[in-house]
């Protein structure tokens, strides 16, 4: 009896009543603001609308966040809609919602919800906002109603050049867009903008190595989207990056204020294991995807499968595209190296300079391998050319091998705005 | 520090001008071992003769042909971090360690210069004129991210030397984030040559495998705790370096190939050794 009565108080303060949020003139304002905004908005450029809603602050996200989820709900007629409980309004607001939020047919509501989730990528993306500061620790009692009903905030640590420089927010119009896109009907899951949005922001993650937002982005595509080839192969080059050891050493030096952790990065072996799963289950869904099978390929060696590795690169199919044959010859001399098959390795490597003349990876390649063999003044002379190549230097695509599928961000992005280019918002 | 065939002429010049009395063994594996010993105070134990050496190579004691202390000449090659990260005051300091380097360095001595970001720029190649050394940060802006195992690479190549004491002197101030090469390999190439590796840092983290390269190589790490003590540590390196011992001996009742397990100690009272773990016979 009385666990019982423990367990009823917990729920009673864990569903504190909610005020009506649209009897407040600013935030009503605010969600007309952000109505406007997603009808007007234009994909990949920052006009005003996009400009109005990358001016709001936190609260004022904060404040929005259920009634642009309850909006949308209402359009796409979601299981959501059906069960708005799960939102956290009032009664009040709900049935306000319900009045206004209308939309003719299933398409027009698909494609405000597909806007919105747009218009929050372009906020991120293409205005100067300022990152939201980490807030001291306080109780409970001390927090503001949407203090409260915001989950636990992510924070991101900033670590450009491998050096901790700062902690920031993680920033909330990510968690809009993934919301909103969760209210497509009949199913996200079954649409191909909702797959190719999660495959392109992946993308972009990975680019910018924001692994801290690309977390919860990966999570919720892993339930979405469990056999979409792009989005497997997307996954595993994060992770294939995640146990390189750029991460792995800023991770195990780095010591982060006010007693927090990292999330999301594990040990070396346990990202390689689950890098090989992932592109096991790419090239399943697509057996040509060359620079899955070549990843694969070094995601073995790295284990020191090496065997099964070489297999893997023989098995690259021949290709067009420059860069993922350099990668390919470069991780196969790698392999041969490390097999003490030095005159294969070498061969590789040439082969991978002859695709990129000046790539100093290839170059430190051949060099490493001739120390290797004892010819000290071959190693320089091989190295030569890399070393005093005129600056800038651009062009060795080593540089971006970490970048995993961020290297096709721009045409995913072009990809996925050009439909809603063509056409007028619904 | 291990020859597949002695260099004549690092030999002879060794020791005639170490002990006036040629030695001279032709076709003849020789090992040069570089050992710093220093007293309680961390100051250069000086006056020590081969005698005083009692060196084994994989348990087996050795017998010491030759030592030289502070005469042969240095073969310095500056491995600087021009990423991102040392931008502004600390770029400033650096351009001041590297002018007082230079002129820290005797005529006798030869310096080269690389940098790396993403890129590792051999911006002075080993010769014994110290202007493009001086003047080889001044109108630099650093950028991008940190090839450090690549950059540590690429300096222990330049600067190996069949001659004189090499020393690879490494400056960053943060993990690498760009390099090809798995730092594994730098260690196991570091295994083979005779660069001694020294890493300085500010402050901030280093990379554990630059400990990893500096131990292997019988160098040290040494922090400084703030960008206006760069050029003071930059020239306690060099003045350390210079005042070490280079030790050779002829290996005997040892396999030639393998790993060579080195125990170095000096037989006198209070006196600290610092020497490279061993080496890979071939």
């Amino acid at each position: 009896m009385a666990r019982i009565a423990i367990a009823l108080l917990l729920l009673v303060q864990a569903t504190p009543a909610r005020s009506p949020r649209l009897a407040d003139p600013y935030t009503r304002k605010l969600l007309d603001e952000w109505v406007a905004a997603v009808t007007n908005h234009v994909p990949g450029v920052l006009d005003q609308p996009a400009a109005t809603i990358a001016s709001w602050d936190r609260d004022a996200l904060l404040r929005v966040q259920p009634l642009a989820r309850a909006w949308v709900d209402v359009l796409g007629a979601t299981w959501r809609a059906r069960q708005m409980k799960s939102v956290p309004l009032s009664e009040v607001d709900r049935a306000e919602i319900k009045r206004l939020a209308t939309a003719p047919d299933q398409l027009r509501a698909n494609d405000f919800i597909k806007r919105a989730a747009l218009l929050h990528t372009d906020v991120v993306l293409l205005a100067q906002l300022v990152p939201g500061a980490v807030p001291p620790r306080k109780p409970r009692s001390q927090m503001s109603l949407l203090e409260r009903e915001e989950a636990v905030p992510r924070v991101i640590a900033r670590g450009p050049d491998g050096r901790f420089s700062s902690s920031e927010l993680g920033n909330l119009n990510w968690d809009y867009a993934r919301d909103l896109l969760d209210a497509v009907t009949p199913a996200p899951e079954a649409d191909e903008t909702v797959a190719l949005w999660y495959r392109t922001i992946g993308a972009m993650f990975a680019s910018s190595y924001s692994f801290g937002e690309a977390w919860p982005h990966i999570q919720r595509a892993r339930v979405l989207f469990p056999n979409d080839a792009g989005i497997l192969f997307g996954d595993a080059a994060v992770q294939e990056t995640l146990a390189s050891p750029r991460i792995q050493d800023y991770v195990r030096v780095t010591k982060l204020p006010n007693g927090q952790t990292f999330l999301f990065v594990e040990s070396e072996n346990y990202h390689l294991k689950v890098a090989v799963g992932l592109f096991k289950r790419a090239l399943y869904q697509d057996p040509a995807h060359a620079e899955a099978r070549l990843r694969l390929g070094r995601v073995l060696s790295q284990m020191g499968r090496h065997e099964e590795a070489l297999a893997e690169l023989q098995a690259v199919p021949p290709q067009q595209d420059p860069v993922v044959a350099f990668y390919t010859h470069l991780v196969r001399g790698d392999v041969e190296r490390a097999m003490a098959r030095y005159d294969a390795a070498q061969h590789s490597y040439q082969q991978a300079l002859e695709l990129f003349p000046s790539a100093q990876s290839a170059r430190m390649a051949l060099g490493h391998l001739a120390r290797l063999r004892s010819k000290r003044d071959v190693a320089l002379a091989l190295l030569q050319p890399a070393l005093t190549a005129p600056l800038p230097r651009t062009d060795d695509p080593w540089w971006d091998y970490f970048r995993g599928d961020g290297r096709n961000s721009e045409a995913l992005f072009r990809r996925l705005r050009a439909p809603f280019l063509v056409t007028a918002p619904r | 520090m291990i020859r597949a065939s002695l260099v004549l002429s690092a030999i002879w010049w060794l020791a005639a001008t170490a002990y006036g009395q040629p030695t001279f063994k032709a076709q003849v594996e020789g090992v040069r071992v570089d050992v710093m010993v220093v007293d309680g105070s961390r100051k250069p134990f000086r006056g020590l003769t081969p005698g005083d050496f009692d060196i084994r190579d994989n348990g087996v004691p050795q017998k010491v042909d030759v030592i030289s202390f502070g005469e042969v000449p240095l073969s310095v090659t500056l491995a600087f971090d021009l990423s991102d990260s040392v931008a502004g005051d600390r770029l400033t300091q650096l351009q001041r360690s590297v002018h007082g380097l230079a002129e820290a360095l005797e005529s006798r001595d030869e310096s080269a210069f690389l940098t790396f970001d993403s890129a590792v720029t051999l911006r002075c190649p080993m010769s014994a004129n110290v202007t493009c050394v001086r003047t080889a940060l001044d109108n630099v802006k650093p950028a991008g991210q940190t090839s450090l195992v690549d950059g540590a690479f690429a300096g222990m190549v330049v600067g190996e030397s069949e001659v004189g004491r090499s020393l690879l002197m490494m400056f960053s101030d943060g993990m690498d984030t760009a390099s090809y090469l798995p730092s594994r390999l730098l260690i196991d190439a570091a295994r083979q040559s005779d660069v001694v590796a020294y890493g300085v840092t500010t402050g901030g983290t280093m990379p554990e495998f630059v400990e990893d390269l500096a131990n292997v190589t019988g160098g040290r790490v040494l922090v400084a705790q703030k960008d206006a003590d760069l050029s003071t540590t930059f020239r306690a390196v060099l003045d350390e370096f210079r005042y070490r011992y280079l030790v050779t001996y002829t290996p005997t009742g040892v396999a030639r190939e393998g790993w060579h397990k080195l125990d170095v100690r000096v037989k006198r009272s209070g006196a600290r050794v610092r020497a490279r773990p061993g080496y890979q016979g071939r």
